[in-house]
């Protein structure tokens, strides 16, 4: 009925267009030949769909991931108000897709896969995630580049031993492995825990905020691109300030901002995609004020021809945070212990982190050692809920890591970040040490275990007293604030503000 | 529930193909599909089954209405069930973006209504619209069957993302269809091409998207957004017309043809010939039941032109760079229209395929910016004017990274398939080879295809939301 006007004015607009109706594979022609190319067509495809079905069906499912840390989606309870409200047929859909058989085996096909969708450039660098925004050195509006700020900590997983049969009172000579075990058998202990007001971390980018989205990876080595923030910077001074001015000069305030392994392996001509950490500390500890600023950044230069950092997780090694402490040490005016006065454990075919962060084949292919100190000396070591109950004796190298997914033995240190950790120590030089810290901390304790006789060691993101009435309750000396550049100049160090009172 | 998921083709998808072949009557067979369709409709928010079920009752009378009754009777009734379907899309797909505008404009502070979008509305709302039109114009007999026309309505493999299936299309089959081992093999075969389509290509191609768009575009180069933005045009292409593809597939395993959605549209030579291989069904809608208003036709070509590309903008979303990107493509199909057809013939064929690229490349990028106030410095960006400089180490490594992908996915926008279809032509043999090549590497795509959705990040349909 309205042909002629549309033929005025179909030059433009889309024109009728006739139904194509073709097969895709062959002209059609009820021939017998069509008929049995037919049959095989759709049998064959009917057969590997049936045996895929079957196999997600029966297939035995898995219930965490290794290569992720975390536990995976649980097949949901039906209800009606469930359903109808929706939550239930998505969550059946996430515990159906999340729990594939032999999902880790395809999340290794799948990062091949993913692996060999192009070349690698020039001498093997792949870039992760975006390009980060780097901010201008004299701009000091807010940051526009942030780290996630959800984070997900693995707890002591499963395999720890729950208790000890023989736990007998600290012994003066024994080793703290064989004395001391965690007797924390709730099932906190057996999960992959979370703060409480988070929903369970189910994606991959819900990392803690000391790592960044955007990694770089070059040959075997995984760098997090550095946004940088001067203004936040600015902001961890001046709450650290703060601290120091309600804590007092009885105690003394150090901050140690630690680099990370982008500072030293970075190739100079990708220089351009990352702030410069050096600058940003130096910065930062322009507006530190009646605070001690460790230097790490120096002397993990002097030996970052050692493996400091390592290369497959976002952590530095224990070799790194031994140098840190070393700087820790000499500024506070410790004792430090060489490395010799501990046991060398390595680990070898070490995957950390970034695997499971980033899904590339680069890092499942090429494990590292793990290397780690454990102290010899004499040492208690109390661990408390982050409300500061639940006290318990448990080690502070958390045993038989090595039973645990490589991608978990950075937690050896204290099983993790979320509890409260007292370590008394044979050291006599009545200095009590509070350590408030993201993961990058955690490896410094064991290597101040022989510098002071007392350490506290508290995260800025589970904390929940307040580090200023704590630290007189327990007559710390000495406050040390530990962490990377990403946490102090991110998300990580708004809590600062939140724990102090 | 979306198609391209493990338990849609493994779970959900087997027990609908068992169910269908076991239920011998057509009348079986039709309730079996309506009770998947509104189990695949209610995955995820199964109230919103309540508005699909009141529109379809509600434009089931109003079909068999707008015939009942005659002159003015007819057209009120007509009248009615357009502001109904229309009322409806306005409710839930732009009131809020309304309200916003009025509060913007007017500094008001009207409570912003916070409707959850439903998705679908629009492609279902405009298949039943098209329906008590075509029953006003007579082109079509209403559907005295209420289980028939809910099936129409509902039927999943075009319910939520299309293409757009007028009633016509499937009136008979509807009444009566047989799934023939021809529609069942091709079926198939076509399903596992939409699949891959999204799940090979486009999905890899939306994690380049991410890092250079997504992340912090402002601080592109040129290379580097021009970069972005060519792999988000490959990107939506290959997830759109994946989809169709998929949905088309589906609809062949039980015995329904629909019209194709796509017709390679990289290939066009003008924007107006884009418009003719992208989205026909959307275009065609327009096309037949928005011109054919009293108030467009020849007196007022300018204005029918401005309607239809408002109405294809703002159809992609409540946002104003869809609007935008609707008047965008509006200037350039006028502009073509006022050169004529002869002389845009005249120009070298190479110029106008750059041109068109590049009409066709900036759309997509001021689609892809719902925030509008990204829009300029990515226009910025494209240019010398651009404050980062002229190209960056990033996007060499990201195209390094990603050579293979993107040299498959540039030639996939060709139709590949007309080269076995040419060879089969040859001879029988020639014939049963491609055939069985075909077989296996549907299988392998399968089987690729369903690895890769094991990761769990796969992205959600960018045309579920429209």
């Amino acid at each position: 009925m309205n042909e002629k006007k549309m033929q005025n004015i179909d030059v433009m607009l889309p024109e009728p267009q006739e139904p194509e109706k073709k097969p895709i594979l062959l002209p059609v022609a009820p021939h017998s030949v069509d008929r049995i190319l037919f049959s095989v067509n759709a049998v064959v495809l009917l057969f590997v769909m049936a045996v895929i079905s079957c196999f997600l069906l029966f297939g035995e499912r898995p219930t965490k991931s290794d290569e992720e840390n975390r536990n995976l989606a649980v097949r949901p309870q039906f209800s009606p108000a469930a359903y109808f409200s929706g939550t239930y047929t998505a969550e059946f859909a996430e515990y159906y897709n999340d729990t594939v058989p032999m999902r880790s085996f395809f999340k290794g096909v799948i990062s091949d896969f993913r692996g060999n969708l192009g070349i690698p450039y020039d001498d093997g660098v792949i870039l992760v995630g975006s390009i980060p925004t780097i901010e201008d050195p004299d701009a000091t509006q807010e940051e526009t580049t942030e780290p996630p700020t959800k984070f997900a900590q693995v707890d002591i997983p499963a395999t720890a031993p729950q208790k000890n049969t023989e736990t007998a009172p600290p012994q003066e000579t024994a080793d703290p492995e064989e004395t001391t075990i965690y007797t924390d058998t709730t099932a906190e202990s057996e999960t992959t825990t979370v703060p409480p007001t988070e929903p369970p971390a189910d994606e991959q980018e819900d990392m803690d905020g000391e790592i960044a989205n955007n990694i770089l990876i070059v040959k075997d080595r995984g760098l997090m691109l550095y946004g940088g923030s001067k203004s936040n910077a600015e902001r961890y001074a001046n709450i650290v300030n703060q601290y120091k001015q309600e804590l007092g000069s009885q105690v003394n305030v150090y901050s140690l901002v630690a680099p990370t392994a982008v500072s030293y392996y970075l190739p100079e001509k990708y220089r351009s995609y990352t702030a410069s950490e050096k600058d940003t500390i130096s910065y930062l500890n322009t507006f530190l004020n009646g605070i001690v600023p460790v230097d790490a950044y120096s002397i993990l230069e002097e030996h970052k021809n050692e493996p400091i950092y390592s290369r497959t997780d976002h952590h530095w090694q224990p070799l790194g945070a031994y140098y840190a402490a070393k700087a820790f040490a000499a500024s506070a005016g410790v004792p430090f212990a060489e490395l010799s006065a501990y046991e060398t454990v390595q680990l070898d075919g070490y995957v950390g982190t970034l695997y499971g962060y980033t899904n590339n084949a680069v890092f499942k292919d090429n494990p590292e050692p793990f290397v780690y100190y454990k102290p010899t000396n004499n040492i208690t070591t109390t661990y408390f809920d982050p409300d500061m109950t639940n006290g318990r004796e448990a080690s502070l190298m958390l045993p038989n890591v090595e039973k645990l997914p490589s991608s978990s033995w950075y937690l050896v240190f204290m099983g993790g970040d979320e509890r409260i950790t007292r370590v008394t120590t044979d050291c006599t030089n009545g200095r009590r040490l509070l350590i408030i810290k993201d993961s990058y901390g955690n490896a410094l304790v064991p290597c101040l275990t022989q510098s002071f006789s007392e350490i506290w060691v508290v995260d800025m993101r589970y904390f929940e007293p307040s580090v200023i009435d704590f630290a007189e309750e327990y007559a710390i000396t000495d406050v040390l604030f530990a962490m990377n550049t990403f946490s102090a100049t991110g998300n990580n160090a708004k809590n600062l503000e939140t724990i102090m009172h | 529930m979306i198609f391209s998921s493990l338990i849609f083709i493994y779970l959900f998808l087997p027990i609908c193909l068992i169910g269908y072949a076991a239920a011998r009557e057509m009348r079986l067979k039709n309730m079996v599909l309506i009770v998947f369709s509104l189990i695949f409709y209610a995955w995820g928010e199964p109230v919103r089954i309540l508005l699909l079920l009141l529109s379809a009752l509600l434009n089931y009378f109003f079909g068999i209405g707008v015939r009942k009754y005659k002159g003015n009777a007819a057209k009120a009734v007509l009248g009615v069930s357009l502001a109904y379907n229309l009322g409806m899309i306005g409710i839930f797909k732009y009131s809020g973006f309304l309200m916003e505008n009025i509060n913007a404009i007017f500094g008001s502070s009207f409570p912003v209504p916070q409707i959850a979008q439903l998705v679908g509305i629009s492609f279902y709302t405009f298949q039943v619209m098209s329906y008590v039109v075509d029953c006003y114009w007579e082109k079509i007999d209403p559907q005295r069957s209420f289980t028939k026309f809910l099936l129409y309505v509902s039927l999943f493999p075009q319910l939520i993302a299309g293409p757009i299936v007028r009633y016509s299309t499937i009136a008979a089959e509807i009444d009566s269809r047989h799934t023939s081992l021809e529609d069942l093999s091709c079926g198939l075969t076509r399903f596992i091409i939409g699949l891959s389509k999204k799940v090979i290509l486009a999905d890899q191609l939306f994690r380049i998207v991410d890092d250079f768009l997504g992340g912090n575009p402002e601080s592109l180069s040129v290379v580097g957004t021009w970069y972005g933005v060519i792999i988000y045009s490959l990107y939506i292409y290959f997830d759109f017309s994946g989809y169709s593809d998929m949905a088309i597939g589906l609809g062949r395993l039980f015995g329904f043809h629909f019209n194709e959605n796509f017709n390679h549209p990289f290939l066009c030579k003008d924007i107006t010939e884009f418009w003719q291989r992208w989205h026909i069904s959307l275009g065609s809608f327009f096309r037949d039941y928005l011109l054919p208003l009293p108030i467009f036709g020849i007196r007022s070509k300018y204005l029918s032109l401005a309607a239809v590309w408002l109405c294809t903008g703002i159809w992609h979303g409540a946002s104003w760079n869809y609007v935008i990107w609707g008047i965008y493509y509006g200037i350039f199909i006028l502009l073509e229209t006022r050169i004529g057809k002869k002389k845009m013939k005249a120009i070298p064929i190479w110029i106008r395929h750059i041109y068109n690229k590049i009409v066709i490349i900036i759309g997509f990028g001021i689609f892809y910016f719902e925030d509008t106030s990204q829009l300029l410095p990515f226009l910025k960006n494209l240019t010398l004017f651009n404050p980062n400089g002229f190209y960056g180490t990033m996007e060499q490594v990201s195209f390094c990274n990603n050579l293979f992908l993107i040299i498959a996915a540039i030639i996939c926008t060709f139709p590949l398939l007309e080269i076995p279809k040419k060879i089969a032509a040859n001879s029988q043999n020639a014939k049963i080879t491609v055939s069985v090549l075909g077989t296996l590497t549907s299988a392998v795509l399968l089987i690729t295809s369903s690895i890769l959705l094991v990761d769990a990040t796969t992205k959600a349909f960018l045309y579920y939301r429209f």
